[in-house]
């Protein structure tokens, strides 16, 4: 049995998606959906709840604005959890993770595929995320880390990782870290390509997401970096390495100077200021 | 044999300069300042008119805060121009332009020896040898790159029949390395970086908006033969990743400096500043009533 693991923002999460799964699943399986309404849990916390509560020997972790394609999607997870050396899989991950603060995608030596929506209402926008590696479509490439909008581990891992709720708070790189954890205790990570699902939001790069890559640098670094399922130069891993810092340093200042927009744009004075000049912008 | 040409913001490059330079280059030279002081040319209308002044068969064209550490490197200088196909030389340079606006470092794909000079928090004087020889297999003396960086770079005399520095397309001081470059390449000759002529810099370029409108220009003009990789192989998904890879760069610069705009708008809007005046005596007696 599958158990599905689901941190709702709402008290339940929506019919429309209840519906999906029922019918797209293929095999038993249950819902466990933690309500985090009052945002009273972090990520990590919501899902150690999860992990608690569920009962099926496979769980998968995901996000709540996703749709299947796949039919009988769950009949093709427990073929994967059929080889005893694989620990976690996902449908999109990296290939590299670099010895520097980064999220998984920086590096871009990414596989996998998803229908990837801006928003919940975009239409039009709709882009398969790019395959690096041509995979077969009943196979699957090893990873370092994958992606958390959706990955799956048996539960019986469980009795040696958890989600870290010490080191982290909030919502960010618990997918990063629970990863890195299953590599750690010798099992493999794996991104499969027979699994097809459309997600609705992409991650949201703030001040909060740079603390989380932080603290994860900050405990995983002497793992760093990892190399999985590809092969890659000297030259390659220093380039893309350094790319990934650049790009960290833009990320950064970036964050950094959105939220002071947001606060001085939000700042009384400049509301106080807008009201006491909006009559006179009659007389121009 | 080296007319060695000079754009200085003083009315003369300094005695040091000189000294290191006679005392260096071993070959029969002549020196030849473009006064900017008033900052009246831009570097492609001053190293054109260099061009005209000079005599000499091959023509080196170097920043003014620069430092020679070779001896006789004019030697090397003329060595390396006795291949007929090298057009240009440099000492350090990028092998791949990508088809986006970029400079030569952006694709991380360098080549070059050389001494960078940088002042620490202490405001002293420090300086890191950079030995980028990765794509140097061989110990060969020179290796082939799209384009150099303009810090200093030597063209034989005869190329400037088909080429010229564009000062039409740019103006200011920034691309006019690159487009040099691919006007050597596109007249069918080869740009190298050269690994026998070691140089201390005492400065670094500033990146700043006007290097990415004048990158912009530049890939404007060149976008047809772009990209251009020379003297190192890359795979499709290498020349694909480091594209993408400036292409976001550009992206993530161009949102923070909008960023920037913004917020210096808003602070010296009327609006927020009649709201920080009024504001004002109500938190003093805020923090008097605390």
């Amino acid at each position: 049995m599958i158990s599905i693991i689901i941190c709702s923002r709402k008290p339940d999460i929506p019919q429309s998606l209840k519906d999906n799964i029922s019918e797209t699943i293929g095999v038993e399986y249950e819902l466990v959906v933690i309500d985090n309404s009052k945002n009273q849990y972090s990520i990590f916390q919501a899902y150690n709840k999860g992990v608690d509560k569920a009962h099926g020997d496979i769980l998968c972790f995901m996000h709540e604005d996703i749709l299947y394609h796949t039919q009988n999607w769950g009949e093709k997870v427990v073929a994967h959890f059929k080889d005893d050396s694989l620990g976690l899989i996902g449908v999109v991950g990296t290939h590299f993770l670099p010895d520097t603060p980064s999220g998984w995608y920086n590096s871009m030596v990414v596989s996998g595929g998803c229908i990837q929506r801006e928003t919940a209402n975009d239409e039009n926008s709709a882009i398969e995320k790019r395959s690096l590696q041509k995979m077969d479509l009943s196979n699957s490439i090893e990873a370092v880390v994958v992606d958390g909008m959706w990955f799956c581990i048996k539960k019986g891992t469980f009795y040696k990782i958890h989600f870290d709720d010490l080191t982290f708070g909030g919502f960010h790189c618990y997918d990063l870290d629970i990863s890195m954890q299953v590599l750690e205790i010798g099992l493999n990570v794996r991104i499969i390509s027979d699994v097809l699902l459309e997600h609705f939001s992409y991650g949201s790069f703030d001040l909060e997401w740079l603390q989380s890559v932080e603290l994860f640098y900050n405990k995983w670094m002497n793992k760093l970096p990892q190399i999985k399922g590809v092969e890659m130069s000297e030259t390659e891993i220093e380039i893309r390495t350094e790319f990934v810092k650049q790009v960290m340093v833009w990320m950064k200042s970036n964050a950094f100077y959105k939220h002071e927009f947001q606060k001085i744009k939000k700042s009384k004075s400049y509301k106080i200021g807008k009201f006491l000049l909006k009559p006179l912008s009659f007389l121009k | 044999m080296i007319s060695l040409i000079i754009c200085s913001r003083q009315l003369d490059i300094t005695q040091s300069l000189k000294d290191n330079i006679s005392e260096t280059i071993g070959v029969e030279y002549e020196l030849i300042v473009i006064d900017n002081s008033k900052n009246q040319y831009s570097i492609f209308q001053a190293y054109n008119e260099g061009v005209r002044r000079s005599q000499y068969p091959y023509l080196c064209f170097m920043h003014e805060d620069i430092l020679y550490h070779t001896k006789d490197w004019g030697k090397n200088v003329i060595e390396h121009f006795k291949n007929d196909k090298v057009g240009l030389i440099g000492v350090v340079g990028g092998h791949y332009m990508p088809d986006c606006p970029a400079s030569w470092w952006s694709t991380e794909c360098k080549s070059g020896v050389f001494i960078q000079g940088y002042y620490d928090k202490d405001k002293d004087y420090r300086n890191k040898k950079y030995n980028w020889e990765n794509y140097r297999k061989y110990s060969e003396k020179s290796l082939s790159v799209a384009a150099v960086d303009g810090l200093w770079f030597c063209i034989p005399r005869t190329m400037f029949r088909t080429i010229s520095f564009d000062d039409l397309t740019f103006s200011g001081f920034h691309c006019y390395d690159t487009d040099i470059c691919i006007q050597v390449l596109n007249a069918g000759f080869d740009v190298k970086v050269v690994f026998n002529i070691l140089i201390e810099h005492f400065s670094v370029g500033n990146h700043n908006q006007e290097l990415l409108r004048q990158k912009e220009l530049l890939y404007r003009k060149w976008s047809k033969y772009l990209p251009i990789v020379k003297g190192i192989e890359l795979t499709k998904i290498e020349i694909e990743d480091r594209r993408i890879f400036v292409e976001g760069m550009n992206t993530l610069t161009i949102e923070c400096w909008n960023l920037q705009n913004e917020i210096k708008r808003i602070q010296y809007s009327k609006a927020y500043r009649i709201g920080k005046l009024i504001l004002r005596p109500l938190k003093y007696i805020q923090s008097i009533i605390k």
